[in-house]
């Protein structure tokens, strides 16, 4: 994983180690918007399998990134920040294209096995495009716990590895972590009801 | 609510979430100090009524995932219903046998010959797939090479516009997979099977085809208790040239690979594709992979070349598995698995199924073997041991058999005797008895022995001067001629 490999992400990434905050900022754009495109084009013309694979091991790649000693600290936190945001997009994206796919193909699918459809949904799903919504306003009410949220949710990390990545102390994240969830909660019934 | 208000809400609820359910609402009264508007946001807040423990536990990648399983359910059963009762060829789709990773069977019928068939389809998905494609047709062609009783049998191969599709006899009953389910096979029953096991894997390796993929679920048990080899998927002429034969693992991680770094390719992200490709061995993919990975030869495992010494393994790890109930090797990553096939030696399998005899395990054993050297050298070796094994038992069940017939025999025997003095007694009840003298002796030389012969025509008797014959009907004696140093007496 040097720069002799001459592949733009990893330069790009190496650049940012270097201080070129707009270099991290362009490995994101240039990952996410491939994979979104891969997720669209997925759904619409074939199983969507490799993409959540590709998502995945994606997001494998970025934790393994944020483990190379290169990384400082710091930017290792941020790094592993960008990983959860590319997550929470990626994964809201996936769920919404699956939500419109679901409404144009559910009508004849709902004649053929209607088992299936019930089996499909599970009471503790979230609703990642309400979720989605509700951080987006928590995060003008808390920045850090929205932030928090999107690092435990999305990004996978424990209680232990998000407050080493925010610099608090892992009571803090837990206490945050649990006032958020109670927040959101409300927050997306609130939402429910309006509809 | 603006972020002021939220900062003073927060620690207050933060705070109460700590602390026991009944002790909340004095705290909170306290803590408010008389913001009656404060108060009521918490208390908003603690008791909103969808509140779930679970909420947010799951990880979102696992929930999507479990989406995207589910959507895939979805569109198969969707394409199994759509397929049912349609034509394929000459071939009417009656229903859905079973279908795993690299095919879905379906029961047809072959409207020209009016037989039931089991039809072959590739998933949608990899009928455009070169590497399935082709493995596909390698089935066809290798197991079409064979014809024998314990390989199932090839009928007819042919493209319809869902893909290549392959025609087979039906079978009844379940794969060995199934039918072990973690359980021992009675030993009887394994000899039987692995006996039909080698039997046929002999028979392929005689025509140079190795069939690289033995596995439970790969070998399927009729009703009537036969066994049948299936999918030559990954079967090659042995020899053919010095190529190094791929192994399904490796096939399915090039082929992820291959897919992956596609899918990345646009990303230009060099990098990432080494460390994905690398992370794809670790990684446990549900299905194919896992499922034969345990029954894999130590030199199959290393990519080196294969011969039918690879075979007699994996089918030593299926015999091991029909004896104990579980794999010989096995870990909670194909990494695990590899390693125990390389360096593990296998649980005892006397220790797992206390009934298993000696010398079977011998057989199992040796199958097994890491080196191959050591192994069975060919599966002629293995039937040869496996049938002594059963020649051995059959010799001691005649044994037993006949011990028992003999005593049978016997009984019968005394039984009939007792039942045909019983029933004489009872049958001279009946009529009436007239007594008779056949003899006329004198007392002083008194019949001391007689007999009646077997049609009750004469009778033979002994007194002091020989043997004589009298004919009941006549009473002529006849004097038989006898040696004067003969004595009566």
């Amino acid at each position: 994983m040097t720069a002799e490999q001459g592949c733009p992400v990893s330069e790009l990434l190496l650049d940012w180690g270097n201080g070129d905050k707009e270099a991290l900022k362009e490995v994101f754009s240039l990952v996410y918007h491939e994979l979104q495109r891969l997720a669209r084009h997925q759904l619409r013309h074939q199983r969507p399998n490799h993409t959540l694979q590709t998502t995945g091991l994606v997001h494998e790649a970025f934790l393994r990134l944020a483990e190379q000693n290169s990384l400082h600290l710091k930017d290792r936190a941020h790094f592993l920040g960008i990983a959860a945001q590319l997550m929470r997009w990626i994964l809201v994206d996936y769920e919404r294209s699956r939500r419109a796919a679901k409404r144009g193909a559910g009508a004849t699918r709902l004649t053929l096995d209607p088992s299936i459809r019930e089996a499909g949904s599970q009471s503790h799903d979230v609703d990642l495009m309400a979720l989605n919504e509700a951080l987006d306003r928590l995060a003008k009410l808390d920045s850090q716990q929205s932030r928090i949220v999107e690092l435990r949710y999305f990004g996978g990390l424990t209680v232990e590895d998000t407050s080493e990545f925010l610099g608090i102390s892992p009571a803090t994240v837990k206490r945050s972590w649990s006032s958020a969830r109670l927040w959101l909660q409300r927050e997306m019934s609130r939402g429910e009801a309006r509809t | 609510m603006t972020p002021e208000q939220w900062q003073k809400v927060r620690p207050i609820l933060e705070c109460a979430l700590e602390i026991e359910p009944e002790s909340r609402p004095a705290y909170i009264d306290n803590a408010c100090a008389g913001d009656e508007e404060l108060r009521v946001e918490i208390l908003s807040l603690l008791s909103e009524p969808k509140q779930s423990d679970s909420f947010l536990r799951e990880p979102a990648l696992n929930m999507v995932r479990r989406h995207m399983a589910q959507d895939h359910a979805e569109l198969d059963k969707a394409e199994e219903f759509a397929l049912i009762g349609k034509k394929i060829s000459h071939y009417q789709i009656l229903n859905k046998l079973g279908g795993g990773g690299m095919g879905v069977v379906y029961e047809a019928k072959d409207t020209r010959l009016g037989r039931h068939v089991a039809l072959k389809l590739l998933p949608k998905e990899l009928a455009q797939d070169a590497h399935a494609l082709e493995r596909f047709q390698r089935e066809a062609r290798a197991t079409s090479a064979l014809n024998h009783p314990h390989i199932c049998t090839i009928y007819d191969f042919g493209e319809c516009e869902r893909g290549p599709f392959m025609v087979m006899e039906v079978l009844e009953g379940s794969t060995l997979r199934h039918r072990i389910s973690g359980k021992p096979l009675p030993c009887e029953l394994v000899v039987e099977l692995g006996i039909h096991m080698a039997d046929a894997l002999e028979a392929a390796h005689a025509k140079a085809v190795l069939h690289r993929d033995i596995t439970p679920a790969n070998v399927f048990v009729t009703q009537r208790g036969e066994a049948k080899l299936l999918d030559f998927g990954l079967a090659k002429l042995a020899g053919a040239n010095a190529e190094t034969f791929v192994t399904r693992e490796a096939t399915t991680a090039q082929h992820l690979e291959a897919t992956t770094a596609e899918h990345l390719e646009a990303t230009t992200a060099e990098h990432l594709k080494t460390r994905t490709t690398e992370h794809l061995k670790d990684l446990t993919f549900p299905g194919a992979l896992m499922g034969t990975a345990p029954y894999m030869s130590p030199e199959q495992i290393r990519g080196q070349p294969v011969d039918a010494r690879s075979d007699i393994f994996s089918c030593g790890a299926v015999l091991y598995e029909m004896v104990t109930g579980q794999p010989p090797f096995s870990g909670e990553t194909i990494e695990r698995i590899r390693e125990a096939i390389l360096s593990k030696e296998p649980a005892s399998p006397r220790k797992l199924n206390p009934h298993l005899p000696a010398r079977l395990e011998g057989v199992v054993l040796k199958a097994l073997e890491k080196e191959r050297s050591a192994r069975y050298q060919s599966a002629s070796d293995l039937l040869h041991d496996l049938n002594e094994i059963q020649r051995a038992k059959q010799r001691r069940k005649v044994w037993i058999t006949s011990a028992a017939v003999a005593v049978f025999t016997l009984l019968v025997g005394i039984a009939g005797v007792v039942g045909t003095f019983l029933s004489k007694s009872s049958v001279s009840e009946a009529p009436n008895i007239i007594q008779r003298q056949i003899t006329s002796n004198p007392v002083n030389d008194s019949v001391y022995m007689a007999a009646i012969s077997r049609e009750g025509k004469v009778v033979a008797y002994t007194d002091l001067r020989g043997v004589h014959v009298r004919s009941l009907d006549t009473g002529a004696v006849q004097d038989l001629p006898t040696s004067p140093d003969l004595c009566f007496r």
